[in-house]
């Protein structure tokens, strides 16, 4: 106890020192939660919308079907798979979907498209398209047709206009069109799908494709948590068989995981970079404080303080040193947090991965993170301290007096 | 233990705490080889109050040093209560002094952010007594020097002499066999000095501590049982007054 009193009153000797150096310390423990905040906040963003807009949290397909995109490798028994997806309380949705290739074309303007037939009640459940719309309305009537803002930019029409869709039998290769209906347009965050895909009722691209009461991937919505596809892909095995695939987002959008899974390793690096320019001063400071008490400390090794309880103690005094900067950094970095947390952060213009942010970010509030964050910058600033405290704690008390 | 010719002898037939064996401590400075020590031998023996004298440089604070510990000399032998400090590490040295050795410094030394209190308790502190029974030997040591009403003032707060006191109880609250006073009485007046001296008489009488200072001080050298003087890093002479 009267080491920690000795070491509390000890950094308040010099309070302009000690201010100026918890404060360094208060403002990276202070950037590092709240970019840790939103770089988790961004991350789980990423994958939401690239499930929400697209894959759904699991897929089902035939196997192969993933590696090739070959458009007569189709799932078989649908019924039977969508009955027995429907009665199974580990999914919450499932939305069979045929993906092939079309050409879509009003006047002298065309352009390419995936293609993508749905059914719309069943998607709904399943991607958020019906929340996304940003003119028109949902697929309702037969020929409706979705697509991207953008796309519809490129080919200058608006909700209402009549194109037509072209397509391949896969079986024949006769070209086969139809007549679409601009219903909705789209701007999902996925780039991909606002910027070159055409979304319709199932029964319309099964004929362009010729491939009728055929799906190629039934996406899911899942009752587990998004953000644990462990516990997905667990609960999904059980769909696959010799012919399916089963598949969780996390092996659908490959990229997107390996960009999650990495964002710890990132904030990591972040806050050791952060720390070490912060570490300069804090090193400085301890060092210049210890040269001005260095009599002080040859006093103390006079009356029996050994070399090693003379380094703990000085120590002891970065470490409180460091939790003086870190308690306030603390809390201002989860205040900012829940701030931000509560009214977003916009990026409306950024791309990255694939996709733009449509919605604002909004940084989690983790305590637990937030906590770990300032105890590894107090143990840190004690550690920068520890090869200081030696050296101090092994000069001869003799020379410490004389200093 | 050679026979130096400069020895000085305890002689009084007691139980020896302290010999010197021609012990050198040379210093290389800018403007030469300063002879700190240069050959001193001595014996003390447990219970004395010996004061050692000598002119400015004459080696006495490096005597008290190298007895304590806190210097190592650069030929010669010094042994306490039998133990060769050449042999021991610096943490067997600084249990050595936590335990048997008390410091009482001219320029008090204190630590400015403990209290008076606090700062009696930081040896017993080391020493590893639990808080409740060092603080009542604290607060004892504190009454007996006359600080008992002082305990929760910093030594900033206090005169020079209450701050020697402070000093006084630090070094005997761990009930070291010996304490050892650098020239203690120098920055205090003579009345203060007197009560001081006083005081650790009283110690060293009640509770037989050995106290050996390093002294200009007249006060000092009249009251000492022996005085020893030192000039050029050697014994001069020795005088043997009770």
């Amino acid at each position: 106890m009267l080491v920690l009193k000795l070491a509390w009153r000890s950094i308040w000797r010099n309070r302009t020192r000690t201010l100026i150096t918890t404060l360094g310390i208060m403002i990276g423990v202070m950037m590092v939660i709240f970019a840790s905040g939103f770089a988790v906040g961004f991350s789980e963003k990423m994958v939401r919308t690239s499930t929400q807009s697209r894959s759904g949290e699991a897929q089902l397909t035939a196997v192969g079907w993933a590696k090739t995109l070959e458009e007569t490798n189709v799932m078989s028994g649908l019924d039977e798979r969508l009955a027995l997806l429907d009665a199974s309380p580990k999914v919450q949705a499932a939305a069979p979907r045929i993906v092939g290739f079309g050409l879509l074309s009003i006047g002298s303007r065309s352009r390419g498209v995936q293609l993508l037939g749905v059914y719309p009640a069943r998607e709904s459940k399943v991607t958020n398209w019906d929340s996304r719309l940003v003119a028109g309305e949902y697929l309702a009537e037969p020929g409706d047709m979705l697509i991207g803002a953008k796309l519809a930019e490129e080919l200058e029409v608006e909700v209402g206009a009549k194109l037509i869709l072209t397509g391949a039998d896969v079986n024949t290769g006769e070209a086969a069109t139809e007549l679409v209906y601009v219903r909705g347009l789209l701007s999902t965050g996925d780039n991909g799908l606002d910027e070159g895909a055409a979304i319709v009722h199932i029964a319309q691209a099964q004929r362009v494709v010729g491939l009728p009461d055929a799906a190629h991937v039934i996406a899911l919505d899942v009752t587990a948590n998004t953000l644990e596809p462990d516990v997905i892909e667990a609960d999904i095995a059980a769909f696959a068989s010799d012919t399916v695939e089963a598949r969780s987002w996390r092996q659908t959008n490959a990229m997107i995981a390996e960009v999650h899974q990495m964002m710890g390793a990132y904030m990591d690096m972040i806050l050791f970079m952060i720390f070490l320019i912060i570490s300069f001063g804090i090193v400085n400071t301890i060092s210049m404080s210890l040269l001005e008490r260095m009599h002080e400390f040859g006093v103390m090794r006079a009356i029996g303080t050994s070399p090693w309880q003379l380094a703990g103690q000085i120590v002891t005094e970065a470490g409180f040193l460091g939790l003086v900067g870190a308690i306030p950094g603390l809390l201002a970095g989860l205040g900012l947090n829940a701030y931000y947390a509560s009214v977003g952060l916009n990026f409306s213009e950024m791309n990255a991965y694939g996709m733009t942010f449509v919605d604002p970010i909004y940084p989690l509030v983790n305590v637990p993170e937030a906590l770990r964050v300032a105890a590894i910058f107090t143990l840190l600033t004690a550690l920068a301290a520890t090869v200081s405290a030696i050296r101090v704690a092994l000069v001869k008390p003799v020379d410490a007096m004389r200093s | 233990m050679s026979d130096s010719k400069e020895k000085a002898e305890g002689g009084a037939g007691g139980e020896v705490v302290i010999e010197v064996d021609d012990v050198k401590r040379h210093y290389v400075t800018g403007g030469g080889t300063v002879k700190a020590l240069d050959g001193a031998s001595l014996t003390i023996e447990r219970g004395e109050f010996l004061a050692i004298a000598g002119p400015s440089g004459s080696g006495k604070s490096t005597m008290l040093n190298v007895i304590g510990g806190l210097d190592v000399p650069d030929s010669g032998e010094v042994m306490v209560e039998g133990k060769h400090l050449g042999e021991m590490r610096q943490s067997q040295l600084a249990a050595l002094r936590r335990d048997r050795i008390g410091f009482i410094f001219q320029a008090y030394n204190l630590n400015p952010v403990l209290t008076v209190l606090e700062n009696t308790e930081y040896v017993m502190m080391l020493q590893g007594k639990p808080p409740a029974e060092r603080k009542k030997l604290a607060v004892d040591v504190l009454e007996e020097v006359g600080l008992g009403d002082m305990l929760d003032r910093r030594p900033s707060q206090l005169s020079g002499g209450q701050q020697q006191r402070v000093a006084v109880a630090r070094a005997i609250a761990g009930a070291p066999a010996i304490v050892l006073a650098d020239e203690p009485t120098a920055n205090l007046d003579s009345t203060t000095g007197q009560e001081l001296l006083d005081m650790m008489e009283r110690l060293n009488r009640e509770r037989g501590v050995t106290f050996v200072f390093s002294t200009h001080d007249p006060e000092v050298m009249k009251r000492a049982s022996r005085l020893i003087r030192l000039r050029d890093g050697k014994i001069e002479s020795e005088e043997r007054r009770r």
